[in-house]
């Protein structure tokens, strides 16, 4: 194939090699950006299922056996023999409320998982607060251009270390 | 002649080999991209519907978490191997375009014992071989055709037109060095 690209004796000019690592910069930046918030989305998932089951478990021991033995600053992990819990996740009891004759329950349960956190109201069954990395609820345009700013850097670093590494004279600038 | 090629050196065409390398990289992470798109769709899809019940998204964010942690670094592993083959491959298909290039400059030049030499790994060894064969016929033809000159100039010795000729055939032949 004389005369095409491949076999022609041309470099890549500076130019041509901006628009290129600029086009697959912006693909890969959507792709990370959105695979991050669904990762999180998925830890919240996670969570949640972890929590409601662990409040309906406390239901079940307060209600049917009284045999709560939870106080403030304890912490439940997959080990904990008593809870269903997901690997990984880890339950920190914050709150607890004492009733008339009746043990100690706990009210107020941090449950994490990697980055992401939920406080979680065991009375009413509601979240009260959830912090960590909640980016899928909205395309943040500022991560959009982090992400791309450090892809676009990573794939100019990597390009230009084989460049030089090479000795590769391919580029007129 | 110096037909040979230092074997450690994997860029011996640095503008062909980095054109390759190049585009395949592009392509592969492209593709590695795809992939993982593709795989991953339908859990992140299963995760924010709101038909499921909340087990099922439960389950496809268990499955999202165990697939994305098994795919994303095969994929890594995967285009490193990738890389690495493409160097490899450039390298396997320069070598025999360089000599190719080398011995029918030389041969051009008038070096009929110029042949193409490839190792033992390199690509395109049948047309290697097949061009040889074309340059010792030549190389033969043009030998055949100095020993008969060398006759007729024996037998032509008192013939001073002849010789003249002879000479002339002479001539066209001897920018060729054997």
């Amino acid at each position: 194939m004389p005369g095409s690209l491949l076999f022609s004796k041309k470099g890549f000019t500076l130019l041509e090699l901006l628009i290129v690592n600029c086009i697959i910069s912006i693909v890969t930046a959507v792709v990370i950006l959105v695979y991050f918030s669904q990762k999180d989305k998925a830890y919240e998932i996670i969570l949640l299922h972890d929590l409601n089951n662990f409040s309906n478990q406390l239901q079940v021991d307060y209600l049917e056996n009284n045999s709560i033995s939870l106080e403030k600053g304890d912490i439940i992990t997959q080990e904990s023999k008593d809870f269903t819990i997901s690997n990984n996740v880890k339950f920190e009891i914050i709150q607890t409320e004492k009733n008339d004759s009746l043990p100690k329950i706990p009210v107020l349960v941090k449950a994490s998982l990697k980055n992401q956190t939920i406080y979680f109201d065991l009375k009413n069954k509601k979240i009260k607060n959830i912090s960590g990395k909640k980016s899928y609820n909205n395309f943040k345009l500022v991560k959009f251009f982090k992400y791309f700013l450090y892809v676009l850097g990573g794939s100019f670093i990597f390009v230009y270390t084989i460049i030089y590494i090479l000795k590769i004279g391919s580029i007129k600038k | 002649m110096n037909n040979r090629r230092q074997i450690k050196n994997f860029i011996i065409n640095k503008d062909f080999q980095f054109k390759i390398i190049f585009y395949n990289i592009i392509y592969l992470f492209l593709a590695s991209l795809l992939t993982a798109v593709i795989i991953l769709f339908p859990e992140i899809l299963k995760m924010n519907s709101h038909s499921l019940s909340e087990p099922e998204k439960y389950e496809a964010a268990i499955n999202f978490i165990q697939i994305s942690g098994r795919v994303i670094p095969a994929l890594f592993i995967l285009a490193i191997i990738a890389f690495i083959h493409i160097t490899v491959f450039t390298h396997r298909i320069c070598g025999p375009v360089i000599s190719f290039d080398k011995a029918i400059k030389q041969f051009r030049q008038g070096n009929l014992k110029a042949r193409i030499k490839l190792r033992k790994k390199d690509f395109l060894k049948e047309q290697s071989e097949s061009v040889n064969e074309i340059l010792n016929d030549f190389a033969d033809y043009i030998s055949g055709l100095e020993k008969s000159i060398e006759n007729l100039e024996e037998k032509a010795e008192k013939n001073p037109e002849l010789l003249k000729e002879i000479d002339k055939l002479k001539t066209r032949l001897r920018y060729i060095k054997i």
